[in-house]
């Protein structure tokens, strides 16, 4: 665990999503390491970044979906995935809760509920 | 049977004494005349003695052999015997006391013979005369007859000239000429008659030689020179050829006697042990038949001509309820009860008409039903009789016989039978449908008054015909008979459709239930069955299934287009939840723009104004959210999507020391009614938040309640400064956004809004019923 850096990897298909999931991240003060669209890409950064926390989306593009991705990140990497997801389809919160998810949070997200989530993540991974 | 034969003829004794007597009566002759005194008194007395003694034997075979004949004969004799026995007594030289009958010479003549000589041709004469005329009995008239002429004939000669000088032929006693030509009359008559009597044969003999004896008589000078002597001699031989032949036919018949007693003997042996094995015979045979008679079951009345019963068996006694000793020996018209016999229709019959009068009248009958009631009890017995009369072999009436059976219970059993099977047939006639009963060939033992109709015939042309005979259609009756096949062969009940067009040709289906018949012993012996005309319910079930068929089309189609509708509910959900998840992706794409643009400003006044901004966003996106997640896609619960949006309005707010209690009835809200509600909380919550708690301490009610009319109420209220006012339009902030954006709600939800400031602010909005 101790070598995970204390980063956030932002992963969403919609580039305005991202920017603003990584304004709010850098407003926490904390660093997005990297951000990425596809489920390969966040895989292949996650490896390379080793983020203590993924924001991940569940909807992608390409083949993959978040789950796809966050499964791997999660088993290779150890960081904290907190979904972010406009989908309460019932199959999609099954779908993530295959993944021990860290957290999910319904889009919209409020900055409050944001803050919360990652805050407690990296408390969990520094403590 | 030669013994027989030789005895008709002369006996040999005495053809021998013949002989003997003629050689000495030659020898007498040809010594020419002499005296023989002594010899003529021996031969005197001899022939006295032989006179008797012929006379008691012939008596004597008279007597046993019955013949009258004889009897005569032996009186002839007996009384010759007598005349001799005188002249004997005369002849004899008498001295001493017996003096007296040489004196009554004198008075009887020395001759003294002839009376004797002529009594005996005489009397065998009549004898044989009386013999040839059939006479019979009458022996006292006949020795009366006798005894007269022989007293006639001793008067007569004492009359008589004795000796004369000789006459011609040298005869010197013509008074005697008479007796040969008797004797030669005798002999003839004898030999005439031989056949009517044994004796008449020897009698031929005996008068021959008499008949020469007396010839010689009529010579003689002396009453003892030769041929006096000759002619006693030949008298001796006639008696003597008489007496032999007597002796020996006596003893021939004792021969026979003694021969006819032992085969008697054997005969009467023979006939007992016949007589005992047929009495044992006869004891079995009467044995068996008593037996018989006895444990028949009908009953037996023997009566005799005159109409004695003279026999009751036990079963007859049973049927006319008489004690079997009451009978028996009385008379039919003494019988103890009194009777009234009936035909088979109740007429009463005459009392000459009953079975006994009609056997006594020679009548035979057999099966002749009657009706017998027993007067005194009134007890009454029905019975079929047979009765016949017996004759003897001469042909007259010995015995009559009655016969009868009791059918009292033949006839119960039949009314009960008919009783019963009218019943059956009632019930069977009352039934719709067919009733049928069949024998193991399928031939139709009984059928119903349905039946008959369905076959269209009398019963009498289709009972004991089988299906395939008498229905129209052979193959038809063909498949009937396949099916009483099989129930017979698997002995189960079976229920089957079988198609019998009615006799008019309709077709028509039957549901049959066949049964086995079975007896007594459970063997299968036919076929039971019960059909009913199914035809109208099959035409039912026909128009039922096609409707069914029909139904089940329109289902089908109609279950396909259900899942096209569902597949397009589907199809539209999923378009429904795409567009909902676009919009709040869109949302947080805003959000995300707005958190930049935050991030540019410096002002506060506008950063406050995008953060208004961003909380209003927030209710929109939170509004979309709650929906996404219902289950209907269109409507959520309004309480816990205002318990959200306040919590998420409170975390941003910087104020930690207000709390918020947010308390609402369950109410579905759909996105029309949501959106103004959720937008009009966000607004005055953050008003207070805003405004209300400047020392950052304080409290906010959320209450949104359900008024009975189905109205309404939602307070926002908080126990913070408030503000003053002068009228609520301005105290919802005047100029301002958010209270331009309080009051559009309002007016969008028709609703209305009382803002009070007192002790904190409390906004009181009345909302209609949503639509």
């Amino acid at each position: 665990m101790s070598d995970l850096q204390r980063h956030v990897l932002v992963v969403d298909d919609d580039f305005l999503i991202v920017m603003g999931l990584t304004k709010q991240v850098e407003d926490m003060g904390l660093a997005v390491c990297a951000s990425a669209s596809t489920a390969d890409k966040a895989i292949e950064l996650a490896r390379l970044h080793r983020p203590m926390v993924v924001l991940m989306d569940m909807r992608l593009d390409g083949a993959k979906d978040g789950v796809d991705a966050a499964l791997v990140i999660h088993e290779e990497i150890g960081s904290k995935v907190i979904y972010i997801t406009g989908s309460q389809d019932p199959n999609t919160v099954v779908r993530i809760n295959t993944d021990h998810p860290f957290a999910i949070l319904f889009k919209p997200v409020s900055s409050q509920q944001l803050r919360d989530a990652i805050g407690a993540a990296i408390g969990l991974c520094v403590v | 049977m030669h013994e027989t034969s030789t005895e008709q003829g002369l006996p040999r004794a005495a053809a021998v004494v013949l002989v003997a007597v003629a050689l000495v009566c030659g020898v007498l002759l040809a010594i020419g005349p002499g005296d023989y005194p002594s010899l003529h008194t021996i031969l005197d007395t001899s022939l006295a003695l032989l006179l008797g003694v012929v006379a008691l034997l012939l008596w004597d075979m008279g007597q046993h052999a019955g013949s009258s004949f004889l009897k005569w004969l032996g009186i002839t004799f007996a009384a010759t015997c007598v005349l001799a026995i005188i002249h004997v007594l005369v002849t004899v030289e008498w001295s001493g006391p017996l003096a007296m009958i040489a004196r009554l010479r004198s008075f009887l003549r020395p001759a003294t013979w002839p009376p004797a000589t002529h009594l005996l041709p005489i009397g065998v004469g009549w004898a044989l005369w009386r013999m040839w005329r059939g006479v019979t009995g009458r022996t006292f008239s006949y020795a009366v007859g006798i005894i007269v002429l022989g007293a006639g004939l001793f008067t007569a000669f004492q009359q008589l000239p004795t000796y004369l000088p000789p006459g011609p032929l040298g005869i010197t006693r013509p008074a005697l000429v008479l007796a040969p030509l008797l004797w030669a009359g005798v002999g003839v008559a004898a030999w005439r008659l031989r056949a009517l009597n044994r004796l008449a044969q020897a009698l031929v003999w005996t008068a021959g030689t008499l008949c020469l004896a007396n010839t010689v008589m009529l010579c003689s000078r002396a009453p003892a020179d030769g041929p006096a002597m000759a002619a006693h001699l030949g008298r001796v031989g006639g008696f003597l050829v008489l007496l032999l032949s007597a002796m020996q036919m006596a003893s021939r018949d004792l021969r026979e006697r003694i021969r006819a007693e032992s085969a008697l003997a054997s005969l009467n042996e023979d006939l007992d042990r016949r007589v005992a094995v047929q009495t044992a015979a006869l004891q079995e045979g009467e044995a068996k038949f008593r037996s018989v008679v006895e444990n028949m079951s009908e009953g037996l009345m023997i009566f005799d001509p005159q109409g004695k019963v003279l026999f009751h068996n036990p079963a007859s006694a049973r049927m006319h309820a008489i004690e079997l000793e009451e009978v028996g020996l009385l008379r039919r018209d003494e019988l103890p009860v009194k009777w009234r016999v009936c035909d088979k229709d109740g007429v009463r019959l005459p009392f000459d008409s009953w079975p006994i009068g009609r056997v006594l009248r020679g009548e035979r009958f057999q099966e002749q039903h009657l009706q017998v009631e027993r007067v005194d009890t009134g007890a009454t017995f029905d019975a079929v009789c047979n009765g016949s009369p017996i004759y003897s072999a001469g042909g007259d009436f010995i015995l009559g016989f009655i016969t009868l059976r009791d059918v009292q219970d033949d006839i119960h059993a039949q009314r009960e039978l008919a009783r019963a099977n009218d019943l059956l047939r009632g019930f069977t006639d009352a039934v719709p449908g067919l009733i049928y009963a069949k024998d193991r060939d399928s031939r139709m033992l009984f059928a119903n008054n349905g039946t008959a109709e369905l076959i269209g015939r009398d019963r009498s042309e289709f009972i004991g015909k089988t299906d395939a005979e008498f229905l129209d259609d052979k193959a038809q009756g063909e498949a009937v008979m396949a099916n009483d096949r099989h129930v017979m062969s698997t002995g189960v009940s079976e229920q089957v459709e079988e198609h019998v067009s009615f006799a008019n040709g309709t077709a028509a289906t039957w549901l049959s239930t066949k049964a086995p018949l079975r007896d007594r012993e459970g063997r299968i012996t036919g076929v039971i069955g019960l059909s009913v005309d199914i035809s109208a319910r099959k035409a039912t079930e026909a128009e039922l299934q096609l409707l069914n068929d029909r139904l089940e089309n329109q289902a089908a189609e109609l279950t396909a287009a259900n899942g096209r509708l569902n597949e397009a509910l589907t199809h539209r959900e999923l378009l429904v939840r795409e567009v909902y998840h676009r919009v709040k992706n869109n949302m947080q794409m805003v959000d995300s723009i707005l958190v930049m643009q935050e991030g540019h400003l410096a002002d506060p006044e506008a950063k406050n104004a995008l953060t208004s901004l961003r909380g209003r966003v927030y209710a929109l996106g939170l509004v979309h959210h709650q929906l996404m997640g219902s289950a209907n896609l269109r409507t959520f619960d309004v309480a816990p999507f205002l318990r959200e949006l306040t919590t998420n309005i409170m975390d941003g707010g910087a104020s930690r020391g207000v709390s918020v209690r947010v308390s609402a009835d369950p109410l579905d809200v759909g996105l029309d009614f949501a959106i103004p509600l959720g937008l009009l909380v966000t607004e005055l919550v953050t008003n207070s938040l805003k405004h209300a708690f400047p020392s950052g301490e304080g409290h906010i009610d959320v209450l949104l309640s359900r008024n009975p009319d189905g109205s309404f109420a939602l307070v926002v209220s908080d126990n913070g400064t408030g503000y003053d006012c002068d009228d609520s339009s301005q105290s919802a902030g005047a100029g301002g956004l958010g209270s331009k954006i309080i009051r559009a709600l309002v007016s969008q939800l028709k609703a209305t809004m009382k803002i009070q400031s007192d002790h904190g602010t409390r906004a009181e909005i009345h909302i209609g019923a949503p639509a």
